[in-house]
């Protein structure tokens, strides 16, 4: 990669980890771009390497998570300035798309936030659509976004009933063949999971990544 | 504090000014927060020191509370406005506040009063299941019993049934309401099966996500009654909506005393321990205002443990701090939540339960609801009376201690169990710790209570 691309991406780094400004980091995006790197060169290096460092600071606590949705949103500004080059360069990059929510009758958000920060850092495309989700939002956003996954949090027991009542949506209109679910949250368990039928259980944001990846590679 | 206009003024300001996004408002609070931390230096976490004796610290919380107060206002999520109230306001309504809230019944009767940093009154105990998940009817009402007669208990307080008549409970549905009645009437059950009907219960209750499923479970012969206290939450962070709100009226027009539940989340938009314990401050102060109350139940969260525990070392402090900051400057009461990573029948969370207890007395608090896990949470039926017991006897014997001693004995629990909190022993069911029908701790597990207490004993605390 020639010198002038390399010192782009490391700039681009910096303003991610820092969560500088957007304005910032697409100009400099765009300057790698002219000096020679690839979308994924810039991706993967860039904003994915970035994120990392983010997510261990956070587990460090070292920062929290408005610094967190901060470079998150600078990494995401700056994968939109680069999506419309990954298609023509027919990356696949583009298939790791996941619809996330927290379900219906549950307004809690704050672990599904941190899980929506973290898949980002790994270059996971995140369509959030926030707290007490009505099921068939999950459904009809993912067709709409032709995405192939769903990351669904429950924190309170007394949401579980509207979580199983989207996998009955999903059989009864014979559509639950077409996506890969993952569930997460307090009151959640593998055991739970697998009583609903889900492809993943995740006790961490972590978890949400290596199922990802897991399903991407297969 | 009786219903006021106080409570329509909060009306008001949530119906009118500018129409603020949520994340705005997150954006906001963050940033004064900071500001905050640097204009108050001294509020500073020290993980060696967990419940520290310095009143500096204290004071500054407070004041910093009130400005974050003052400038931030609390965020209702239904009308996207936001309720604020000037300095002089809020310093003006705190000193209204009475510091003393009569509870429960007959011979049952108690006073939550006002305790002092280093204060030898002796804090309440409210013993339950704190949000455990419990089986329901016979089981709910044996692990009720379990706590209710154990005479260190002075309030009961709920789990949460796991199902209602077979089913799983929905929120919003009619399943809900019909098992929030429930619930009320198998507490109302097992402190009477524990001789004690009197006893009034501090609760959510479990089963209740919606203000309409309180209404319903009101009922002075076998449900939520006068003299009981039942929790209304400010969500995270700084924020309320009409159900809320709605939960404050219908306490207020039944006589019923309210307590505002205030969870601050370690590592998300209050940021560090000392921004936690600031939106804690904020938050008593706010919850007072709006919901018209005299206490909180105060459970800061970290996002890294399970359970929602509150016995890490960070989360130990914030609660310590928040609580003499409120004993120091206000008559508002902090009943501090105590939520374990261990459950039944094993040594760390005993561990747990002493470590969180004591340091509660010694900054000036109640300690309670405890001892708990998160609602929903895997566990089920996997907490007993005999660790509520200890939870009590704890902090009652810490009653009087220094700060500084509190600590030095903090400090050596802590040691004890923090390499555990990822990997905590495997939990054991209240049916495998007790025996059902007698309702008594098994000699295994009692043994286990006892070299604790024991090891207390030679630590400097007997209870």
């Amino acid at each position: 990669m020639p010198a002038d691309a390399k010192a782009s991406i490391t700039e681009l780094h910096r303003l991610i980890i820092e969560g500088d400004y957007e304005d910032k980091s697409v100009e400099v995006a765009q300057q790698a771009l002219q000096a020679g790197a690839t979308p994924m060169e810039i991706i993967e290096q860039g904003i994915t390497n970035a994120m990392r460092v983010v997510g261990q600071k956070f587990e460090a606590l070292e920062i929290f998570l408005p610094e967190m949705i901060r470079s998150a949103e600078v990494a995401q500004a700056t994968l939109e300035v680069l999506k419309p080059h990954l298609e023509k360069s027919t990356s696949k990059a583009g298939d790791k798309k996941v619809i996330l929510g927290t379900i219906q009758g549950d307004i809690h958000d704050i672990g599904k936030n941190i899980v929506r920060v973290v898949l980002i850092a790994n270059g996971i495309d995140v369509v959030d659509l926030g707290k007490d989700v009505p099921l068939r939002n999950f459904l009809d956003t993912a067709e709409k976004e032709n995405a192939k996954y769903m990351a669904i949090s429950v924190i309170m027991s007394t949401s579980l009933s509207y979580a199983a009542d989207l996998f009955e949506l999903l059989n009864q209109g014979d559509k639950r063949k077409n996506f890969k679910i993952m569930v997460g949250g307090g009151c959640t368990s593998q055991e739970w999971a697998d009583k609903v039928g889900s492809d993943g259980y995740g006790a961490t944001a972590q978890d949400a990544v290596k199922h990802m990846n897991s399903w991407n590679a297969s | 504090m009786a219903h006021s206009s106080l409570f329509f003024e909060a009306l008001d300001k949530a119906e009118s000014g500018r129409i603020v996004s949520e994340q705005e408002f997150d954006k906001d609070m963050y940033a004064r927060i900071k500001r905050l931390l640097q204009k108050y230096p001294d509020i500073k976490y020290n993980p060696q020191v967990l419940c520290p004796a310095d009143d500096g610290l204290a004071d500054s919380l407070y004041q910093a509370g009130v400005e974050l107060a003052a400038e931030v206002g609390i965020y209702v999520l239904s009308s996207q406005r936001i309720i604020r109230y000037s300095r002089e306001e809020i310093l003006r309504y705190m000193s209204l506040l009475r510091g003393d809230i009569p509870l429960g019944q007959g011979n049952e009767q108690v006073h939550m009063r006002q305790r002092a940093v280093e204060g030898s009154s002796l804090p309440l105990v409210i013993g339950g299941g704190a949000g455990s998940p419990i089986g329901e009817g016979d089981d709910y009402v044996k692990f009720i019993q379990s706590c209710a007669c154990e005479p260190v208990v002075d309030l009961i307080n709920n789990g949460s049934p796991a199902t209602i008549e077979g089913r799983e409970p929905k929120a919003g549905s009619p399943l809900e309401l019909h098992g929030a009645i429930n619930e009320v009437s198998w507490i109302r059950e097992g402190a009477r099966r524990a001789g004690r009907p009197g006893m009034p219960m501090m609760v959510g209750p479990g089963m209740a996500v919606t203000a309409i499923t309180v209404a319903g479970a009101i009922n002075e012969a076998r449900g939520i009654r006068r003299g009981d206290i039942v929790l209304v939450a400010i969500l995270n962070e700084l924020k309320t909506d009409y159900d809320r709100l709605n939960r404050a009226v219908i306490l207020a027009e039944n006589a019923i005393s309210a307590v505002s539940l205030i969870d601050p989340v370690l590592g998300g938009y209050a940021g560090p321990p000392e921004g936690v314990a600031l939106v804690g401050v904020a938050s008593c102060i706010l919850s007072s205002l709006i919901y018209n109350l005299e206490s909180a139940i105060f459970h800061p969260i970290h996002a890294h443990y399970k359970n929602g525990a509150t016995t890490p070392p960070a989360t130990l402090w914030i609660e310590n701090v928040v609580t003499q900051a409120m004993a120091r400057n206000s008559a508002f009461q902090i009943c501090n939540n105590l939520f374990t990573v261990a459950r039944a029948g094993n040594k760390m969370v005993l561990y747990e339960v002493a470590a969180n207890s004591i340091g509660s007395t010694a900054s000036g608090g109640h300690i309670g609801p405890g001892v708990g896990g998160i609602i929903g949470g895997p566990d089920q039926d996997c907490i007993t009376g005999l660790e509520v017991r200890f939870m009590g006897e704890t902090a009652k014997a810490a009653a009087g201690m220094t700060r500084k001693e509190t600590n030095r004995i903090i400090m050596e629990l802590v040691g004890r169990y923090e390499k555990q909190l990822q990997s905590p022993p495997p939990p054991r069911k209240f049916r495998d710790c007790y025996d059902w029908n007698r309702v008594v701790p098994k000699p295994e597990w009692f043994e286990l209570y006892t070299q604790v207490r024991d090891e207390l004993a030679e630590l400097g605390l007997r209870v």
